[in-house]
């Protein structure tokens, strides 16, 4: 049987902003199972990034609970949070979020230097290898194309094996070959290592590639 | 002027980006106001000074003019001449001599004292505690004469008003305690506290024996319509050769005036130094400006504007705000004496009138506008080398290459323009360009160095994979926003300029402190009379605690002509030719000095009178063999041909003579003999106490004690300086934190990737700790080793001294490379570390 690998309930985040408080998500609740694959869509603004932070613990949740493999995240402080991110989380944001002072290898392997793992450049020059990018080792973001920086983005989400991965708009910075490529190493990776995943886009046509759409809108789940 | 034209539009467009604030140039502004705040303090203070000793010259001086004797008073032609001259005249005598306090064990102590008459002083006030006057204290009760004594020295004697103590073989009274004296400001140096009698007093005191060693001063109050120029011309055409020394109130503290002029010229060099580092934060903060004006340059070039018109509009900017922090840094500077006032004054023992002077204020906005000219440039320069498309893009994309020709030239011309200011304002070329060397060569290092450091890390860094940490802080020197090069040039320079005055400090006192006293003699004693020498060598030889003793006979005498011409006009103005020198005669060299050239006198030699000259000096003055020396001694000239040169060394303290001359040329002056006693430390007062005893005329000059005086001077002159060097510091903390803001946002986001990626809180700070302990801690070693070869030169070739590394300042200076960085980067760690990830990494970057 299978259980939850994300369960979010009643939950809401209101954000301290110039213009007074902003009622970003309202009352979410979802059930996502191990192993599937969850398509987020919405307008600009509807909320879809915040969810995927608060499933990452990047965004602390003003109210209701979040388990990511039975965890309850508001109960764990910044430390153990990073600590379950790197054993079972990775993220693909769409602005690609590479240290700009690292290569692509370093980049790469950050995640099992920081788990210990004493093969982290072997490792990460295989994850490389696996989305295309064996000859671009040594180079630094600022020498990779767009789809190269998400592709290498994505190579340094898998390389821990996360349980679950999150990806934020990875196609949305990417023309249309660059981000046919990069869903498709997504979607590869994520069969490979049946990892759960959710992905927020805007790209209809890339939603459907999941195997459940989730409809956010104004900051509630869209149920028509 | 083509490329003039565009300058009423970019004059309008920088106003409106001026509009916006001047955050982007905070480091600029407050680099700008220390360096010029600093400038304006030191020439402002020493304006003041310059001022003070130019009002009151004749009270410092103590009358309008002043004839100077040495071993003699003056004869009646000159008496004669001066009483025409003047309304009234005083007649001062000045001599070292001790104190004999006799009780249960007694007390002997050096004194420097002033004979004086009825008329002194003939200006200002001698100030004596307990409201005593000076001719009251003076005055005779129970049949001994009175005597003034300097609080320091009653104090150290134990001595009450009324007590009793002998100078040579005269009985004094203590009259009054010495608060402070009108014209000490002009007696110089002097080794022992002040002493005031009665030259008649003297009489039977034995001190003032043909050939001791005393000087006599003539203080003028001259008659009114009486030209200084002209009565100084007069004075000196009349009476030079026969000796005599004038000065007047226009100049009454020459050694004052002289020491403040070469600590204002170090202070102005060291506040340009702070003012060079304050550069580098300009070209920092410049740099920075435009990188987040990228989009604005980008936005002007794609609708039309030149090279032309973008340069000036942020040459505008620059400008301004160079103005603005000038500004600032000349108010703040130009209140700084005022607040200080009463420090400056308590410290400095002359007159100082604080107030608002022009010269230095000019000085300082210039250094102030040619530096914030020279640093923009390169930065400014680098506009033209990024083209349009690139200018959209990431900022870590930046394109720097070198600025072409013209940029290059224009810097040079700048940098060579503020080295010319720099040595017209000072007067001192050559410190100036030793000055500029040091600094450029210290700048090329440091450079050499951040770049070597940057590719070492990049090599380095893969090797590090057991150590992430490391390695994240090693790619982060490697990229081009942590800045390394600003970061290793503005902790590296202020260092260095501490480095290299703690380790000469140190080395100079090192030497004067432990080294001096193992080979310096115990005493040194003057006035001995030549009836006197033989029992005082008998004293010596007998003495078992004596280890040994050197002798000399010793006239003073001053170097009028060299062949045949004034001497300063033949050789400049050497130490030698300022004032009196002592000079020996002997039948052989002293021991411990080798003939470097030429030949000694035959023994017995009585022809014309040959001169044997120390070789350091006669090279600097530009002697050789054959040259003829006029020595006025006593108002009589003597002609001497140089006949040999010797090594004569200084540093032991030991006899050292610069001229000796063959017997028969001096052996028939008036004259005493010096003599230098090595003693076992413990028994030096017993031998002392036997000498006193013996010969009370014979003055004892405690080597440890003139030492300690020494010292004491260099410690004060030391600190002076390192106050100046501190704002270098400051300004380079300045910089520091101004990369470290500017980093800010990198560390943001780099912080939080590694938060989503897993990394702990505590592991992300220790990265940041580690490349801002590395680059701290190199740039605190490059400044050591620039600090200890600018040290070993200066000891090696300057000083003459040996150079050995003060380790106490050497860990000093790497610590405080790696607590600065630290600490200017902890707070923007912290603040990274606060961020919310989320925020970070969705906000646009």
């Amino acid at each position: 049987m299978q259980r939850p690998s994300i369960l979010i309930e009643n939950v809401s985040l209101s954000l301290d902003g110039n213009a007074g408080v902003v009622d970003i998500l309202k009352d979410i609740s979802i059930d996502i199972q191990e192993g599937e694959s969850i398509g987020i869509v919405g307008p600009s603004g509807s909320g879809k990034s915040s969810l995927l932070m608060l499933m990452g613990g990047l965004e602390r949740i003003s109210n209701g609970s979040i388990k990511l493999l039975g965890q309850n995240l508001g109960e764990m402080n910044e430390n153990k949070l990073a600590s379950f991110r790197r054993s079972n989380v990775g993220i693909v944001f769409q602005s690609f979020h590479l240290i700009p002072t690292m290569t692509a290898l370093e980049n790469v392997a950050v995640p099992l230097e920081l788990s210990g793992n004493k093969d982290a450049f072997g490792l990460a020059e295989e994850a490389l290898g696996k989305v295309g990018l064996e000859d671009r080792l040594t180079h630094f973001p600022s020498q990779l194309s767009g789809g190269e920086q998400q592709r290498t983005a994505l190579a340094r989400a898998i390389i821990a094996k996360p349980k679950i991965l999150l990806a934020d708009e990875p196609t949305g910075n990417l023309d249309y070959e660059n981000g046919k490529i990069v869903a498709d190493y997504l979607f590869e990776l994520h069969s490979e290592h049946k990892a759960t995943l959710v992905l927020v886009t805007h790209d209809v046509e890339l939603a459907n590639r999941c195997g459940k759409i989730i409809k956010i809108s104004d900051g509630e789940v869209y149920t028509p | 002027m083509k490329n003039l034209r565009g300058l009423p539009i970019s004059w309008q467009i920088a106003k409106r980006e001026i509009r916006n604030g001047f955050l982007g140039f905070k480091v600029l502004i407050a680099c700008l106001v220390l360096g010029v705040a600093t400038i304006t303090i030191i020439g402002s203070i020493k304006s003041g000074i310059e001022r003070g000793l130019s009002e009151e010259g004749a009270l410092l001086l103590g009358g309008d003019a002043e004839a100077e004797f040495t071993y003699r008073f003056a004869n009646p032609t000159e008496v004669t001449w001066l009483e025409e001259k003047a309304n009234t005249i005083s007649e001062i005598v000045d001599f070292r001599s001790m104190i004999l306090v006799e009780r249960e064990t007694s007390e002997r102590v050096l004194t420097q004292v002033k004979a004086v008459d009825e008329n002194y002083p003939i200006m200002g006030e001698v100030d004596l505690f307990s409201d005593v006057i000076l001719s009251d204290a003076l005055q005779k009760r129970k049949g001994l004469p009175g005597a003034v004594i300097e609080k320091i020295l009653v104090d150290r004697l134990d001595l009450q008003l009324g007590d009793t103590f002998k100078l040579g073989q005269t009985q004094f009274h203590l009259g009054g305690v010495i608060k402070t004296l009108p014209d000490n400001g002009s007696d110089g140096f002097g080794l022992g506290p002040r002493t005031i009698v009665y030259t008649n007093d003297l009489e039977d005191s034995g001190l003032l024996a043909p050939g001791t060693l005393f000087s006599t001063k003539y203080r003028l109050d001259l008659k009114e319509n009486i030209d200084l120029d002209v009565v100084s011309k007069t004075a000196l055409e009349k009476f030079e050769k026969t000796g005599m020394r004038w000065k007047d109130a226009r100049n009454a503290a020459p050694g004052i005036s002289e020491f403040v002029k070469r600590l204002e010229t170090f202070l102005v060099l060291v506040g340009l130094s702070g003012l060079i580092v304050g550069g580098v934060g300009i070209a920092a903060s410049v740099r920075s400006y435009l990188l987040l004006k990228t989009a604005t340059i980008a936005t002007l070039r794609s609708i039309g504007a030149s090279n032309n018109i973008i340069f000036q509009t942020y040459f505008i900017q620059i400008l301004c705000f160079s103005l603005l922090g000038i500004l600032i840094g000349v108010c703040l500077g130009s209140i700084g004496p005022f607040v200080l006032g009463k420090w400056i004054t308590d410290t400095i023992p002359i007159p100082v009138k604080i107030g608002i002077y022009f010269k230095p204020i000019f000085e300082a906005i210039i250094y102030g506008l040619v530096t914030a000219i020279t640093f923009s440039l390169w930065p400014l320069s680098s506009i033209e080398n990024v083209n349009s498309s690139e200018l959209f893009r990431n900022e870590t994309e930046a394109n720097y290459k070198l600025p072409r020709l013209v940029y290059l030239v224009t810097i040079s011309g700048f940098i060579l323009f503020l080295i010319a200011l720099v040595s017209y304002f000072t007067g001192s070329i050559k410190l100036t360009l030793w000055t500029a060397l040091a600094i450029s060569s210290a700048f090329l290092c440091l450079i050499l160095v951040a770049t070597a450091i940057k590719v070492i890390t990049q090599k380095f860094r893969i090797k590090l994979r057991s150590n992430p940490n490391l390695r994240w802080a090693f790619s982060a020197i490697t990229g081009p926003k942590e800045g390394a090069i600003i970061v290793i040039l503005s902790i590296g320079i202020g260092l260095s300029v501490l480095s290299s005055i703690g380790q000469i400090g140190g080395n100079i006192r090192t030497s004067i402190q432990q080294d001096l006293p193992e080979v310096a003699p115990s005493y040194f004693f003057i006035d001995i009379q030549k009836s006197q020498m033989p029992e005082f060598r008998q004293i010596m030889e007998t003495d078992k605690d004596v280890t040994s003793f050197d002798e000399a006979p010793m006239i003073r005498g001053i170097i009028t002509r060299i062949n045949g011409m004034p001497a300063k006009e033949y050789a400049g103005d050497h130490w030698v030719l300022r004032g009196d020198r002592g000079l020996t005669y002997s039948t052989k060299p002293l021991e411990r000095s080798n003939i470097t050239e030429g030949v000694w006198w035959e023994p017995g030699y009585k022809g014309p009178a040959q001169i044997s000259f120390a070789e350091e000096e006669g090279r600097e003055m530009g002697l050789s063999l054959g040259d003829e020396l006029t020595v006025n001694i006593m108002g009589r000239d003597i002609n001497a041909t140089i006949t040999s040169f010797r090594d004569v060394d200084f540093s032991t303290a030991g006899i050292g003579f610069i001229m000796s001359m063959n017997p028969h040329a001096l052996q028939n002056a008036p004259h005493s003999f010096i003599a230098t006693v090595y003693a076992n430390p413990k028994a030096e007062a017993e031998l002392l106490r036997k000498v006193a005893s013996k010969f009370p005329n014979i003055t004892a000059v405690r080597i440890k004690e003139a030492i300690a005086q020494v010292s004491n001077i260099l410690s004060s002159i030391s600190s002076v300086v390192l106050y100046g060097a501190t704002t270098t510091i400051l300004t380079g903390f300045l910089v520091l934190v101004g990369t470290a803001a500017s980093t800010e946002k990198a560390r943001k986001y780099e912080a939080a990737i590694l938060k989503a990626l897993g990394a702990s809180t505590a592991s992300i700070l220790l990265s940041f700790a580690l490349r801002s302990i590395l680059l701290g801690g190199v740039a605190g070693a490059v400044a050591l080793l620039i600090g200890a070869i600018g040290a070993w030169a200066v000891c090696s070739y300057v000083m003459g001294t040996d150079y050995t590394i003060m380790w106490l300042n050497a860990f000093a200076v790497v610590l405080g490379g790696i607590f600065a960085n630290v600490f200017a980067s902890l707070y923007f760690s912290l603040r990274a570390m606060r961020a919310s990830t989320s925020s970070v990494l969705r906000s646009e970057y």
